[in-house]
């Protein structure tokens, strides 16, 4: 077992004296094909007073293919004895590996090798909070200590090339750190890793409502899952009535559940709480009156496989329901308001995504550092998808796997706040919404193409002679350049108004656009660019259209013309600068933002 | 918390016909777990399930069985019988019921699965003395609740549903069971329960026991039924009209059924008519409207308990 004293530095004088006498006190389960065991872990050297937790990597930092899941499990281990974890990094040589680089590969082989600023930032990307470094240089062996404040992190790289100036010689680096509050549980190896955590607040005045939950949760199909039961200012009465309801529950359920206590704070507290806590790579939260389907978590399972990264969003129905001393009885007809899929537009001004039919990929809530926010009371669960969908974006699982209960004669969150509260809350929830930014889906903007539209988005321009539609003649290809001819033989009179439109869809660069009219093998009209009228843009000589239904005019001045050519080159695809001006002008704004925040990080670099 | 340490036998039967033996399994490990709990608050419960599998073929060999039995035995002892042709459900309970000599009598789906306080709960309404002997307890199902109307605070109620229901076993045998011969798929437990207050036994809903009962909604919020489910619910309420003596809500619905034409209405015509002209058609009971009760509503869908008002008059 790793101990709990932090290691002096001075003491580490003979290094070969450590690697005696090892035993193995844990094991470090990697993913295929990383499937190594650390067998080696020493306890302190005899006769030694300072305690030391050697966990000799070897050549496993440069191998594995997980490194974050080592890295983790390593730091659970020491998390879990709240102990401080040392590491002892070798060859980071010098400044030129403070490219941001995590690793570098060395020429000629596959190789990692940690650098200084590499393994500092991993650290704490991993959960780690580095208390202290320090450096043994090469010759003399001896060290120096710099210890660094806690709140600097180690991302801040100009900070630790500050540190690194006067290391250049350094064979050795030591890196102290301990694991991050948050990150404090022990982690768990990704084969026992559960995919969902399923996160359950009760204030433990629910009792009856508690049991069902745990009843549904033991008749889930998918199981898979861990649950947290977050007791939120219980009482130590309470508490052991929750106890006993747990010991009542077959043994395989029982093992799921982890109880949390929370002291303080209000309704997101224990969510909060729960997502720091939380082993999965998803989380749903319960509260203690829900009420699920067997299929419930086997529905987001499902499409977590297809759609990672992304909130799932199922459905349900309400219902009214009463409550009789421990009794409970549901009054209505079920209402499938919920039933119905992610609408951005609508969300923005109401919710209509209950809390239990939301998956949130737990990365992406940690990474940004997303939490349920402690100044409402109220539609805390709104505020808070809004943001995660922001980012993570939201996946439709169109199945009904919950029920909503609404409460006709017992306490709940629409009983213990007033209306006008929970009008101010929602006011000041769509004030926020007001300034939000999120990245777009560009299927939401993309309607599905039939087969017949899918065809049509081959070329096929038709021209249209006063009215007059004419379908092209030939089509030819001569390098890039492509040649469309209209014939006009048919056509007693060919002088007016024509629109060409070279095809029904947009989104490409028409490069050197020409429109001929010739009668007779000769040519009698070329048109300008300035005789060319459309919906598209020009940039120099190309004609760029952004939208569907391209479409360019000219006004035909000859009145037997047998033929009408057109010739461009076509380019799909559109360059930055150009794609910014499709672009509404919010995003250019949003676009502006992000690119002006990059080019300031790497100024600083 | 019942302080009683006599020993209460109860069979626990329910007819299989080509379930998920996951479903089964699942229950079975719940109704095991309820046993233990009920045992260490004081209940002393003897559970002996019995299992009579309607499938074209067996659902668990003998091996199968056995390594259940081994796995369970300190919670409860299986019986398993193969009928070697489909009973359907109310065939199927009577069958196992014949002779079951156990005091209670729990008549239970396969996808139904009990809560840990389950026996605690499903036993107390049985330990008060009223007026009227309590013939049947039925269980709360969640997540969908089979709702009702029953007294809020006795619990009284005009009819339990099959899913789930306690019945005291002389209750059940006095009135021989379900009417398999008029009901195949649905109402077999309305009728039996207003055979059972006829008896003159009282019938109560315990909402404070709860099952997990494994319906599905479904992407709109309603439950899907299927033709057959559509056809026999269609028949059964001609065949409940019919029997319990409401001569105007038949001529209604018989009128609708025609005037309809749907799918599931020709085939309950077909089937009333060929039961009429046959002479199969169950004898009518209760023409004073003493414990029956049908009420067709605009859609003609047909509710067999009294609303509350009336309920309260009574």
């Amino acid at each position: 077992m790793l101990n709990k004293q932090i290691p002096v530095i001075t003491e580490l004088q003979d290094r070969s004296a450590l690697y005696d006498g090892y035993q193995t006190v844990g094991k470090v389960h990697l993913s295929a094909p990383d499937i190594m065991t650390i067998e080696k872990i020493k306890p302190s050297p005899s006769g030694n007073d300072a305690k030391y937790d050697l966990v000799d990597l070897g050549r496993l930092p440069a191998e594995v293919s997980d490194l974050s899941g080592l890295f983790r499990q390593l730091g659970g281990m020491a998390g879990a004895a709240d102990s401080t974890i040392l590491f002892s990094v070798p060859n980071a040589l010098s400044l030129d590996y403070l490219s941001g680089q995590y690793f570098i590969d060395t020429v000629g082989k596959t190789e990692r090798r940690m650098t200084y600023s590499g393994i500092c930032r991993f650290l704490a990307e991993n959960g780690y909070e580095i208390t202290a470094v320090a450096a043994e240089e090469k010759s003399t062996g001896s060290f120096q200590q710099l210890r660094i404040q806690s709140e600097k992190t180690a991302s801040d790289l100009a900070y630790f090339s500050s540190l690194f100036d006067g290391f250049q010689e350094a064979e050795l680096f030591h890196i102290y750190c301990t694991m991050k509050a948050e990150d404090k549980e022990v982690r768990l190896p990704d084969a026992e890793k559960p995919l969902i955590s399923v996160i359950i607040r009760t204030v433990g005045d629910r009792l009856s409502e508690l049991q069902e939950v745990f009843l549904c949760l033991s008749c889930q199909e998918f199981q898979n899952f861990e649950v947290l039961l977050m007791l939120h200012n219980v009482s130590d009465e309470r508490y052991a009535d929750i106890q006993k309801l747990i010991s009542q529950l077959p043994e395989e359920d029982r093992e799921k559940i982890r109880v949390i206590p929370v002291s303080g704070g209000n309704r997101s507290t224990p969510l909060n709480a729960g997502i720091a806590h939380a082993h999965g790579s998803y989380f749903v939260a319960l509260d203690d009156d829900d009420i699920v389907m067997a299929n419930w978590l086997q529905v987001f399972a499902e499409k977590i496989e297809t759609a990672s990264g992304t909130i799932i969003h199922s459905y349900a129905v309400s219902q009214e329901w009463s409550r009789n001393g421990a009794c409970l009885h549901s009054e209505g007809d079920r209402d499938g308001y919920f039933c119905a899929d992610f609408d951005w537009n609508r969300q923005y001004v109401i919710n209509r995504c209950p809390l239990m039919t939301l998956a949130f990929p737990l990365y992406t809530v940690r990474h940004f550092h997303f939490c349920f926010n402690e100044q409402y009371d109220t539609t805390e669960d709104w505020d808070f998808l809004m943001r995660v969908a922001s980012v993570a974006g939201v996946t439709d699982a169109p199945f009904c796997t919950a029920v909503y209960r609404k409460w006709k004669n017992a306490a709940s969150s629409t009983t213990l706040y007033t209306s006008d509260e929970w009008r101010k809350t929602e006011k000041e929830i769509r004030a926020d919404f007001r300034s939000m930014k999120r990245i777009v889906n560009a299927s939401e903007y993309m309607k599905d193409l039939s087969d017949e539209e899918e065809s049509s988005i081959a070329l096929e321009p038709e021209l249209y002679l006063n009215g007059k539609k004419i379908h092209a003649d030939t089509i030819t290809m001569n390098g890039m350049t492509t040649k469309v001819l209209f014939s006009l033989v048919d056509v007693p009179e060919t002088n007016g108004k024509m629109r060409i439109d070279p095809s029904d869809h947009g989104g490409y660069r028409m490069i050197h656009p020409v429109i001929r009219v010739r009668k007779a093998g000769n040519i009698v009209e070329q048109f300008e660019r300035s005789a060319i009228s459309t919906n598209g843009v020009w940039k120099g000589n190309e004609l760029i259209f952004y939208l569907g239904d391209p479409q360019m005019h000219v006004c035909v001045t000859e009145n037997h013309a047998d033929t009408i050519e057109v010739s461009f080159i076509k380019q799909y695809g559109m360059q930055p600068r150009e794609a910014l001006t499709m672009v509404p002008r919010a995003y250019v704004k949003l676009l502006k933002e992000a690119l002006g925040y990059i080019l300031q990080k790497f100024r600083r670099k | 918390m019942m302080n009683t340490r006599r020993e209460t036998s109860i069979q626990v039967q329910t007819v299989l016909f080509c379930n998920d033996t996951y479903s089964l399994l699942r229950s079975l490990k719940h109704m095991a777990n309820a046993v233990r709990v009920a045992r260490q608050n004081g209940v002393e419960v003897h559970v002996r399930v019995a299992w009579g599998d309607a499938s074209p073929e067996p659902l668990f060999d003998e091996t199968a069985l056995n390594e259940i039995r081994q796995k369970y035995r300190e919670e409860l002892e299986l019986d398993y019988t193969f009928f070697h042709r489909n009973t359907g459900t109310s065939l199927g309970h009577n069958t196992l019921a014949k002779n079951c000599t156990d005091e209670y009598l729990l008549v239970m789906n396969p996808d139904i699965v009990p809560s840990p306080t389950f026996f605690m709960e499903i036993l107390k309404p049985f330990e008060h003395k009223g007026s009227t002997p309590v013939g049947a307890v039925e269980a709360r199902q969640t997540p969908l609740e089979h709702q009702k109307t029953y007294h809020p605070d006795t619990g009284e109620t005009d009819w339990n549903s099959g899913a789930c229901t306690l019945y005291l076993t002389k209750a059940f045998q006095q009135v021989h069971g379900y009417d398999a011969d008029s009901f195949f798929l649905y109402c077999d437990d309305v009728d039996l329960s207003f055979r059972i207050r006829l008896a003159g036994y009282t019938l109560l809903y315990q909402p404070s026991a709860v099952v997990y009962h494994d319906k599905r909604l479904d992407e709109n919020g309603i439950w899907a039924s299927s033709e057959v489910e559509r056809n026999y619910s269609a028949e059964a309420r001609l065949l409940m009209t019919w029997k319990w003596s409401f001569p105007k809500e038949l001529d209604q619905l018989l009128k609708h059924y025609k005037e309809t034409g749907a799918p599931e209405y020709r085939f309950a015509l077909q089937k009333f008519e060929e039961r009429r002209k046959n002479n199969t058609l169950p004898a009518q009971l209760d023409p004073e409207h003493r414990v029956g009760f049908v009420l067709l509503d605009d859609n003609f869908d047909a509710r067999y308990d009294r609303p509350e008002e009336k309920q309260s008059e009574d």
